[in-house]
């Protein structure tokens, strides 16, 4: 087993749980990336693949998250070299870096283009193992970057093999959008004019022909609630502001209406508003090996070529990667193992997801956005066929229709089809190791591992006119640097003193980081028409500054590492790491860690009698580990700030965020504990851990009260916990010679709470949805993490309170009742929590000849999300729920033109009268009013949002793969191969069961940060459908 | 030997990589050295970033949506958007982020060998402070101050400021406004010297001098119905010394002055959702008729202030609007609309909504030359008639005050004229400056001729109403102005009780939430947990 610093030891020995994943297990059925490949196999390991879209960022969480703020995704640890699986972004940006400066709070309006993050590069093919250090007491001796746990990736070496030993693998995908949201199709758009009249009349035009709703009659002549006067303002001042998929006008029965365009066309609902949208995705793979092995030594080359067209029109990647692994023995004393990697990635127009506005800043990008916010039950998708002139320019028809002005619809299609963003990563591993036999009680190695990459986006706006000067055009070129040399010397010595073996290593580290990016817009209008440069610019405005960011930090580490072997049953291991981080202030450069850990294999330690029967294997282990960690780069040293302000850039002002300039390692310590049983001659294997991680003394900017003359203040301050049980079982339930059903159950629990925060400080956001009056996830004192703060229901006695609206106020009781609408809570409360209650995976395999079918399901239970989608639809009228009534299933309503229908209401509820019960609620209102007035996902003033809360459990077949083998002898005869195999494969199938309502995405959630429990403008679910082909020649 | 060569080369490598990373932290120091900022600051530095925060920038968008209604210089025809208090807000973290440049451009000064070469620049910043601390105030009431603005040094008490009474902030102000006023230069040539990055008199001391002793006016006047111990003699100090009067300066941040000066915010603030239109309590003093065809206006201010409707007529929106108010609509303050078809003011909606009633003027959004205001000549005149009027701090004199009156209005009206004919910007009715003659034509005009003979009545109401209006584009201070003299200054009688019911529970801002969050038990102590903004603050009549 390959633990820490790349050490092999036997499984008995370890006192910490290491999961083992080999690499055939995880390509399976031909994951997209190797993230994807372990979702369900490693016990506390959870996967996030946010909205399934291909090439996106996958955010990966052992046991929980530790830090409040900063990264709390492992370590990544390629043949020793250290990598992270942090979401690129442009500008050489970090999400880490970026949290911690208090940049992300809004989620809405960040990060929502998805450029992929480093384990979507690398080549599941070329892996031989994975090995999962979990928390920090595995991960001790990768110091302060192993805090939250490992993955050790050794890629294949190579080896002898029959034939000319080498191997091509074909692999090709579909993937199908097909779990869309379901919405209603009977009434098109509208707003408030569904309280005006139960026959709402359609606006007209100029022509007195009816036609079809448009935003500004949503802020138009009707913006105002019937019954309340103008003076008091619109609609949005009560309910809050709907999108343009505001979908409460008349019943669609096919009358002919004037569409947007000028033409007239039957008016009739769209049973999937989305679907335009998407179109089929596929995913091919090729991949060619050689491999070879000696006296001498073996070897590995391979090449692989990806090719993916996204699930979104004129979105796509392509990606080659050549790896070459080798292992040569010099000498009988000497041996150097040597691979390098080299990935080419060129992605076109990664997708954005949920913004509102994309990284250009311009409106209309976000596919999840504008489908979720901006299209009404009565939807055409006219656009895209109207999109260009002839001529190729942009059809300024379309830009300046009406129905969605403020969504950015009409740029949509032009966005997508016109502006490119062509993202490309180079990126070379590389990684010598030299082990050497110094004296028969001597070794040493050395180790050499450089990982350089640079990304480029580079952007090409088609410019808009005939003409080709209304263009714009941005380059991005980050390089980023990673070096790190490890050297350990060993001295072991068996039966030191009698039954006691002895292993001391002494080691040491340089770890360095840098990073460049240099960015530049040239913003048009161009000189030369479609001609894409920085220089090709003509406008008397300045041409705006490029600009630069740099990161770079250094960690050197001495340890040392003692193993005691007790007559092969008891294993003790004891370490110690000091490590000096350059991001420290100078007197805290320098800081200390230990771990131990004992491991006791019981059944060799006592004469077990008939139990050996049927308990073959047994061993409990223990661990204890501290850790410590530094922090991001240039923040121990006071520096002012330019105003952002033109005309007083030559000034400079205090920061509003105080560094830290008294700051010490930030630190955590872990304690596990574990058995590892082996029954009936080991076909049934379990493994039980439970741990405590404790993460304290966190560097955190919290916020202070501006009148101290700052907005933040950086701190070692707040602490988390936590807890959790994990399981392993595997067992061969079957094993015959032509047939046998091996099963692999994992799952885990984890208890993840806010233990402390700085005395003073109440809460520490971590993101909101819109901010304020928003959903907000913030960590509390006592609080999981994870917890979800938003205005609840305000109740009596147990029930709803519900606020009567009268022409002259809120509950004055003055004349007829105009609206209701719920009460909240005064402030923001707990409405929900993110934290899964249980996450595992169950897989099975079955060998029948050389047929083999894997089944692979993983479920997540209990963790809740806020749902903006659900919201949104419940509060513009797109819900299917919110058409009871205006089916006339309601109560019988009088509207204020004198025509009724049955479609009113009463809030079930009680007004609060002073007395402690209140009264009940009997005013029928609108059912406008349950729908609009209490669900409206925009933050513009408080509404309830426990009301969208769902708890998200769910079950999903995620893999399936039948393969068939050609037999032996087959492959015999053929000569040239050597053998040979067929699979089909589905990913991502379906759910088992979900929780959630209107078929809702339950892996649509916001994006990949620590931000876990919102849900807006979410993707399809996708499925994919393939087969592969592997043969070896 | 290759071997044995190689094991030692390892060997040495290995053990000089333990020594190397046990030992080597030598260039963590420059590895860590921030790339971006400045790790020092200059006297000049800190001052410009000083008055970056006093720039309006977003807090005009809290103007126009609530502080107009409620000086009712101008009105809204439907309840604003934006929250109340937001320009109040914006103005804290601006105000305390500036006493932290404050107190780090002390810090500074004292660390130098000679200190006395900065008693000007120290002068300067008291001024300054005082200014932006009194806006602030009269927002609040009681805020934090003497305690306030020192996180930069660190102590955890320094996280945590206590409130301080507005009572005392006044007094602290004029104590510092004195000292300036008293301590200034203007002959010592070896005081260090702002130069040109002095964006709000160019290092002019005598006009430093008269504008902290202007604002040593106000501030006395603004408190002396509260404290007149302590504010009458400050009043009868400062008119014995130079005021802005002296050479008819008005003080604030001149867009000349500033290359480059960001006036987007002002562009924002009237072109995203503002319903602002011109009110029937501004009409009624500036014209002298409801004539729509603008026959009766005698003001020349209000062509520049206001302009009439799309149908070109001056109709003005009710003050105090009743049910059967015809509702307003329009886009008036659409910039690609209006810069490219001038007239249209109903907007390109489908179909056009109409706008009825007359406007602000468009140009306000698209002026790029017009000076943000801190204190103005015209506003010294009106403070001086006032005292005169009242006999505040020196003996009542109807007929000084009389004096400054008309010496009021004519320097606001040419104030504002010339502003108008300067900008680049406007085009169609272009203000020209009136002629002696047509401001005395409109000084005998009866509404507003001096009323002599009513001097601390009428008089005042004509002294206050001038103010008002001089201070159009400082509504913040005409609402201090309208609160300090218990509601003298113009108002519509007609449906007043609209006015009260809609906007006289407004009487100050909240706190931000921050204070009640992060600076929870000073909060309490000030506000007992009720943050109310119908609390009169100390010097609300």
């Amino acid at each position: 087993m390959v633990t820490a610093l790349g050490i092999k030891r036997e499984a008995r020995s370890l006192g910490v749980s290491n999961q083992q994943v080999s690499g055939n297990d995880v390509i399976k059925a031909d994951p997209p990336n190797i993230s994807e490949g372990l979702i369900g196999k490693a016990a506390g390991l959870n996967v996030t693949v946010p909205n399934g879209v291909e090439g996106s960022s996958t955010r990966i969480v052992i046991r929980g998250n530790n830090s409040l703020l900063g990264n709390n995704q492992p370590l990544i640890v390629v043949d020793g070299v250290m990598v992270d699986n942090e979401p690129i972004l442009p500008g050489g940006q970090s999400i880490t870096t970026q949290n911690l400066l208090g940049q992300n709070t809004d989620v809405s309006q960040n990060q929502s283009t998805d450029y992929g993050s480093f384990l979507n590069t690398i080549n599941p093919d070329d892996i031989e193992s994975f090995s999962i250090l979990k928390g920090p007491t595995a991960a001790a001796l990768y110091g302060a970057r192993g805090a939250n746990g490992v993955i050790l990736i050794t890629t294949k070496k190579g080896g002898k093999e029959k034939g000319l030993g080498l191997t091509y693998n074909f692999s090709d995908r579909w993937n199908q959008p097909y779990r869309f949201i379901k919405l209603q199709d009977e009434y098109g758009s509208g707003m408030t004019e569904t309280l005006y009249s139960a026959n709402p009349a359609f606006y007209t035009t100029s022509g007195g022909a009816p036609r079809e709703f448009t935003e500004n009659d949503q802020y138009g002549p009707h913006q105002n609630v019937p019954g309340i006067p103008n003076s008091d303002g619109a609609f949005y001042n009560i309910i809050g502001f709907p999108g343009d998929g505001a979908s409460w006008g008349p019943k669609m029965t096919g009358q002919p209406i004037t569409w947007w365009d000028g033409t007239t066309r039957d008016y009739t609902g769209n049973p999937n508003v989305f679907k335009s949208f998407y179109r089929t995705g596929n995913t091919s793979v090729h991949n060619v090996s050689f491999s070879g092995g000696g006296d001498v030594g073996t070897i590995r080359a391979s090449y692989t070529r990806t090719s993916n067209d996204g699930i979104t029109y004129n979105s796509n990647y392509s990606q080659n990667v050549f790896n070459l692994g080798s292992s040569i023995n010099v000498s009988k004393q000497v041996k150097v193992e040597a691979t390098a990697s080299y990935t080419n990635l060129s992605r076109l127009n990664a997708p954005n997801i949920y913004g509102e506005v994309g990284s250009a800043g311009a409106l209309g990008t976000g596919v999840g956005y504008i489908t979720t916010y901006g299209l009404p039950a009565d939807y055409k998708p006219i656009e895209r066929g109207l999109t260009f002139n002839k001529d190729g320019s942009q059809n300024t028809n379309v830009v300046s229709n009406d129905p969605y002005p403020s969504m950015g619809m009409q740029y949509y299609w032009w966005n997508t089809l016109a502006n490119n963003t062509v993202f490309t990563q180079d990126q070379l591993l590389g990684n010598i190791k030299l082990t050497a036999d110094i004296l028969p009680w001597l070794n040493a190695t050395g180790h050499v591992g450089v990982d350089h990459f640079t990304n480029q986006f580079v952007t090409k706006n088609k410019p808009t006119d005939a003409a080709g000067i209304l263009g714009s055009y941005s380059n991005d070129l980050s390089t980023t640097n990673i070096v790190n040399l490890d050297g350990m010397l060993n001295a072991h010595k068996l039966d030191l003193f009698k039954d006691l073996d002895a292993s001391f290593t002494l080691g040491a580290s340089y770890y360095r980081y840098q990073m460049y990016d240099l960015a530049a817009k040239n913003p048009g209008p161009f000189s030369y028409p479609f001609t894409y440069n920085l220089s090709n610019y003509n406008s008397p405005n300045p041409f705006p500054l490029p600009t630069e960011n740099r990161s770079e930090s250094e960690i050197n580490s001495t340890y040392g590492l003692l193993d005691l072997t007790w007559r092969k049953f008891l294993y003790l291991e004891v370490s110690g790491r000091n490590d000096w981080s350059s991001t420290l202030p100078a007197s805290k450069w320098s800081f200390f860690y230990p771990a131990a850990n004992l491991s006791f294999v019981f059944t060799d330690a006592f004469n077990l009698g008939k139990a050996r029967n049927w308990l073959s294997y047994g061993k409990v282990r223990i661990a204890e580990a501290a850790s410590a960690n530094g922090y991001i780069p240039y923040q121990t040293i006071y520096t002012y700030s330019p105003p952002g302000t033109n005309g007083f850039t030559s000034g400079l002002t205090v920061p509003s965020i105080l560094p830290s300039l008294f700051i010490q390692p930030q630190r955590s310590r872990s304690f596990e504990t574990g058995v590892d049983l082996g029954f009936f001659k080991n076909r049934l294997n379990v493994n039980l851990t439970y741990y405590d991680i404790y993460s304290y003394d966190q560097i955190l900017p919290v916020n202070i009260a501006t009148s101290s003359g700052a907005d933040e203040l950086t701190i070692n301050t707040g602490a988390l916990d936590n807890r959790g049980i994990e399981f392993i079982v595997t067992a061969k339930v079957l094993s015959q010679k032509n047939f046998s059903w091996d099963i692999a159950v994992n799952g885990a629990h984890n208890s993840n709470k806010v233990v402390a925060l700085e005395a003073g400080v109440t809460q520490l956001p971590i993101g909101s949805w819109f901010g304020g009056d928003g959903v907000n996830m913030n960590a509390r004192v006592g609080d999981q993490y994870g917890t979800i703060y938003g205005y609840d229901y305000q109740r009596l006695s147990g029930q709803k309170v519900v606020n009567l609206l009268y022409s002259d106020g809120v509950n004055t009781g003055n004349g007829p009742v105009v609206g209701a609408q719920y009460a909240t809570t005064s402030t923001l409360v707990k409405i929900g929590n993110a934290t899964p209650t249980v996450t595992g995976g169950i897989s099975n395999t079955f060998n029948y000849k050389n047929f083999s079918l894997f089944v692979l399901t993983d479920f997540k239970l209990g963790g809740q999300i806020w749902s903006g989608d659900y919201a949104t639809f419940m509060g513009q009228g797109q819900a299917p729920e919110t058409t009871r009534e205006r089916d006339g299933h309601g109560l019988p309503f009088t509207f204020p033109d004198g025509s009724t229908g049955n479609v009113g209401v009463i809030l079930p509820g009680v007004i609060d009268n002073g007395t402690a019960k209140g009264i009940p609620n009997t005013a029928v209102v609108n059912s406008w009013w349950k729908y609009a007035a209490n669900y409206q996902s925009w933050d513009n003033l408080p509404i309830v949002r426990s009301n969208a809360i769902f708890t998200n459990s769910w079950g999903k077949l995620r893999e399936v793969a039948l393969t068939y083998r050609l037999p032996v002898k087959a492959v015999e005869k053929t000569v040239i191969f050597q053998n040979l195999s067929v699979s089909l494969i589905g990913r991502d199938l379906f759910y088992l069961f979900t929780r959630l309502p209107d078929r809702l995405n339950p892996e649509g959630v916001t994006g990949t940060t620590n931000v876990q429990g919102m849900q807006f403008g979410e993707l399809p679910g996708v499925r994919s459908f393939g087969f592969s082909v592997k043969a070896g020649f | 030997m290759i071997k044995k060569k190689q094991q030692k080369f390892l060997l040495i490598g290995v053990i000089g990589l333990i020594l190397f990373a046990s030992s080597c932290t030598k260039n963590f120091s420059s590895i860590n050295y921030p790339w971006q900022g400045s790790p020092n600051a200059t006297v000049s530095q800190l001052y410009v970033g000083f008055i970056s925060n006093m720039a309006l920038g977003g807090l005009q968008v809290g103007y126009n949506s609530w502080v107009y209604p409620i000086t009712q210089q101008g009105v809204v025809y439907t309840r604003a958007d934006y929250s109340y208090g937001s320009d109040g807000d914006a103005d804290w973290s601006n105000f305390y982020h500036n006493l932290a440049n404050y107190n780090s451009m002390f810090t500074l000064i004292a660390t130098y060998p000679d200190t006395s070469i900065y008693t000007n620049v120290k002068a300067m910043m008291k001024t300054l402070r005082a200014y932006h601390a009194l806006k602030l105030s009269d927002e609040f009431g009681d805020m934090p101050f003497s305690d306030a603005g020192k996180a930069i040094y660190y102590g955890t008490n320094n996280f945590t400021p206590t409130y301080d009474k507005q009572q005392s902030i006044y007094l602290q102000c004029l104590s510092d406004l004195q000292w300036a006023v008293d301590n200034f230069s203007t002959t010592d040539v070896s005081q260090y010297s702002i130069g040109n990055e002095d964006f709000v008199l160019q290092n002019n001391i005598s006009q430093w001098i008269e504008f902290a002793n202007s604002l040593r006016l106000r501030t006395a006047i603004t408190m002396y119905a509260k404290d007149p111990t302590d504010a009458g003699p400050q009043i009868a100090d400062a008119l014995t010394k130079p005021l802005l009067d002296a050479d008819n300066t008005n003080v604030g941040l001149y867009p000349a002055n500033i290359p480059n000066m960001d006036l987007s915010a002002r562009q924002y603030s009237f072109g995203t959702e503002c319903r602002l239109r011109m009110g029937t309590t501004m009409w009624e003093w500036m014209s002298s008729t409801n004539a729509q065809d603008g026959s009766g206006i005698f003001d020349p201010r209000c062509t520049m202030f206001f302009e009439p409707n799309n149908d070109t007529l001056w109709n003005p929106f009710p003050q105090n609007p009743t049910a059967s108010t015809p509702a307003e609509g329009g886009d008036p303050y659409n910039y690609s609309i209006r810069t490219t078809d001038w007239a249209n003011k109903n907007g390109n909606g489908s179909p056009p909504t109409q706008n009825l009633y007359a406007d602000f003027n468009f140009y306000w959004s698209a002026d790029v030359t017009i000076p943000e205001l801190f204190l103005t000549t015209a506003q010294v005149h009106f403070l001086k008639a006032e005292a005169y009027a009242l006999g505040m701090g020196v003996a009542a004199s109807p007929a000084t005050a009389q004096t400054e009156y008309n010496a009021g209005v004519a320097a606001s009206v040419t104030f504002w004229t010339t502003e108008g004919m300067n900008s680049s910007v406007w085009v169609v009715d272009r203000p020209t400056v009136p002629t002696a003659g047509q401001i005395q034509t409109m000084l005998s005009n009866p509404i507003v001729q001096f009323d002599i003979a009513n001097p601390s009545t009428h008089g005042l109401q004509q002294i206050y109403a001038q103010e008002w209006i001089d201070l159009f584009r400082q509504p913040w201070e005409a609402w201090t102005l309208l609160r300090r003299t218990g509601g003298m200054t113009p108002m519509d009688p007609n449906n007043a009780s609209y006015y009260t019911s809609t906007y006289g529970g407004y009487q100050r801002y909240q706190y931000p939430s921050s204070e009640q969050t992060y600076n929870e038990v000073n909060w309490m102590a000030e506000t007992g947990g009720h943050d109310s903004i119908g609390t009169k603050i100390w010097i609300t009549q």
